[in-house]
């Protein structure tokens, strides 16, 4: 456990900008307030020990995918207000009360006698222990990881498929 | 360790998964105008398969360690998850008979059609052995990711789109929910294997913490069987999404959600009792909550029906009606209710295809999907209009077709539990049914009372159209023939299961 002042810096933080994706007007100061979340949640991975989990935070998300959703906001050129009515008050209102039961009904159940989490040792979360998870022989999660490579092969046909340009379509409405 | 056992036991996946594989590269070999050739291919490999299925479920010994699981416990193939697998198979199957000839699949593109048919597929069959939390939240974003795509597969169609759109969002918030429920209980057991998640629940299962996780679990699943309240997707994804892709999500994926939440429901929630005191005992009520959610999801379904113009929009609603009968059995958590769960799913197999089959064929002959184009149909189409009928008549549950025989061993698998709140839930699904004689019996007296439309345009039934319907209205009507064979085989595979429970 890291030391609780990172915690409530990095956590407030992490709030704060979250809600900054929502209520930013530009797309583009939500794509940034999006990252500066992602750079927040691995400060408390960092802080939990789980320093491979914060590292491809930093590398995939706030770094590969932020960078591809800049990229899409800047050559759309969606600057500005999109048009779009801003939301209704008490629309907002219902939102937030939402919001705000939700939250409190967790911190209640939280705080009411959670079970205890079974103790973990020093390794636990490293990126050693990861890899030995993943690729070990005889580790159970061996399974899985292959079954992710299918489930990533067929998201990959499957975003081909809806967004190749369909030169075909002249012919296809006449046979 | 990997043993020969474990590649027996995952021998449908494998076979599905080369033949994915395979139509992917034959997709790129063949010409546009042959790509739906790949149909054949995959539908080999869908038939291979369920003889695999066949063979695992028929053999004399079952395979040791069936119940514990493959994979050091991350596949599960006992004969429950086995018989869930035929129903994939046979609603994959369906998909691309029904999809050869549809008007809204362009030629170019059924290779990826059947590519990601085969995938949904794979999702499913993982989903109904999946052992371990990982597992299944893995297996239900495979079946998920595919079917977002297949929703949205007619191009330059603003329905198929906002369906597509809609799927994604509400499947990626209910996923989130999935995925956070299952981190908390990671967090708290530290195993992610479910008997194990159940086993270290049993002590602490009363806080409310478990609670809320077993709950957000909840949402992910429920999402998948359309369970009110989150059936929203239902209606827009079912009318936007070409028709073999209605009929497969509606048979298929809520087929794959009940039996990973039967696997859930039964491996975590009712071990999670102290001292392990069977499924009475439980510390978290999911039968309680289960039983609200099963009466508010077939209310909420068969009254929103009511009124529909569209009819995908209208079996879209009864198939959400359809999700609370099954979650209602799902309470009994007994050998019967299992069994008489995947008897209904084999009949609602053959009344849904055959039912979204006539669909396709009149809106591929008007280019819309409006209830004024069954105006008559019984005088100028006999058969299409009868066949129809049948399968209406069969949704609704009346003898002597094969929904009266699925409700029946559905509703008796209720009473026979014997106490009042089990009769109180028998006494609203059948309050359900009445309502849906309704909606139901709408359609059946546009065809014959009422008269053509004038310019209304002849649809044409093919030849193997015709067969598949024929076939299919046959069995509906005349359940008597294989009934009981696939009842008995039904109570077998659940009697499996019933073990895995003890």
């Amino acid at each position: 456990m890291g030391h609780p002042f990172c915690f409530w810096i990095a956590g407030t933080l992490a709030i704060l900008t979250a809600l900054g994706v929502i209520l930013a007007r530009s797309p583009l100061y939500s794509a940034l307030s999006l990252a500066a979340t992602l750079l927040s949640t691995a400060v408390l991975f960092i802080s939990l020990q789980a320093h491979l989990a914060g590292a491809v935070q930093v590398m995939v998300y706030a770094g590969a995918i932020l960078v591809l959703i800049v990229f899409t906001v800047m050559l759309l050129n969606l600057r500005g207000d999109s048009g779009e009515k801003p939301l209704r008050p008490a629309a907002a209102a219902a939102g937030m009360v939402v919001c705000a039961a939700f939250f409190l009904g967790l911190t209640a159940f939280f705080a009411v006698d959670a079970p205890t989490p079974p103790a973990v040792g020093p390794e636990f979360g490293t990126a050693g222990a990861i890899g030995r998870l993943l690729f070990a022989p005889g580790s159970r999660f061996v399974y899985a990881f292959e079954l992710v490579s299918v489930l990533l092969l067929a998201a990959l046909v499957g975003a081909i498929a809806l967004g190749r340009p369909g030169p075909e379509q002249g012919k296809d409405a006449a046979s | 360790m990997l043993t020969l056992a474990d590649l027996d036991a995952i021998a449908p996946e494998i076979t599905l998964a080369v033949t994915l594989g395979l139509v992917l590269v034959l997709d790129l070999l063949f010409r546009p105008a042959e790509r739906r050739l790949t149909g054949w291919l995959a539908l080999s490999g869908v038939t291979l398969a369920a003889s695999q299925i066949v063979k695992n479920l028929a053999a004399a010994a079952p395979l040791p360690s069936a119940a514990a699981g493959f994979f050091s416990g991350m596949f599960v193939a006992d004969s429950t998850a086995s018989f869930f697998k035929l129903i994939f198979c046979l609603a994959a199957a369906g998909a691309v008979v029904i999809g050869y000839r549809s008007s809204e699949i362009s030629r170019a593109r059924h290779g990826e059609y059947h590519f990601l048919l085969l995938a949904a597929t794979l999702g499913m069959c993982f989903m109904a052995s999946a052992g371990d939390l990982v597992m299944v939240y893995l297996a239900v974003e495979m079946l998920s990711q595919a079917s977002y795509i297949l929703a949205g597969y007619i191009r330059n169609n603003p329905r198929s789109s906002e369906g597509a759109l809609k799927y994604v969002i509400y499947g990626g918030v209910a996923s989130g929910a999935m995925i956070f429920g299952i981190s908390i209980l990671y967090g708290f057991t530290g195993v992610t294997d479910l008997v194990l998640v159940g086993q270290g629940l049993a002590g602490t299962a009363s806080s409310p913490a478990a609670l809320m996780a077993f709950l957000f679990m909840l949402v992910g699943l429920g999402f998948k069987v359309a369970m009110v309240p989150f059936h929203m997707w239902a209606p827009d994804v079912y009318e936007g999404a070409p028709a073999p892709v209605t009929a497969f999500l509606s048979i298929g994926s809520k087929a794959a959600g009940f039996a990973v939440l039967l696997r859930v429901l039964f491996s975590v929630g009712a071990q999670a009792a102290p001292g392990g005191g069977g499924i009475e005992a439980a510390a978290i009520p999911w039968r309680e909550m289960l039983a609200v959610l099963a009466v508010l999801t077939m209310t909420v379904g068969n009254l929103s029906a009511i009124g529909q113009r569209s009819l995908k929009r209208l079996l879209a609603f009864s198939s959400v009606g359809h999700a609370g009968y099954l979650l209602a059995a799902c309470t009994t958590a007994t050998a019967s209710g299992v069994s008489s769960i995947l008897f209904y799913f084999v009949v609602y197999f053959l009344m849904t295809l055959g039912a979204f089959h006539v669909v396709v064929l009149v809106s591929n002959a008007t280019g819309r999907d409006s209830d004024a184009d069954y105006a008559g149909l019984g005088w100028k189409q006999p058969f299409l209009a009868a066949t129809m009928s049948i399968f209406l008549v069969s949704l609704v549950g009346l003898p002597p077709t094969a929904g009266f025989l699925g409700k029946w061993y559905l509703f008796t698998a209720l009473v026979e539990m014997g106490s009042w709140k089990f009769l109180l839930l028998t006494l609203a699904a059948l309050l359900n049914s009445v309502i849906s004689l309704y909606y139901y019996v709408y359609i059946i007296k546009k065809m014959w009372i009422e008269e053509p439309a004038p310019e209304g345009r002849r649809v044409v039934v093919g030849f193997v159209p015709g067969i598949l319907l024929a076939v299919l209205a046959f069995l509906t009507v005349y359940p008597f023939g294989y009934g009981g064979a696939v009842l008995a085989a039904a109570s077998k595979a659940a009697g499996d299961r019933a073990s895995f429970l003890r």
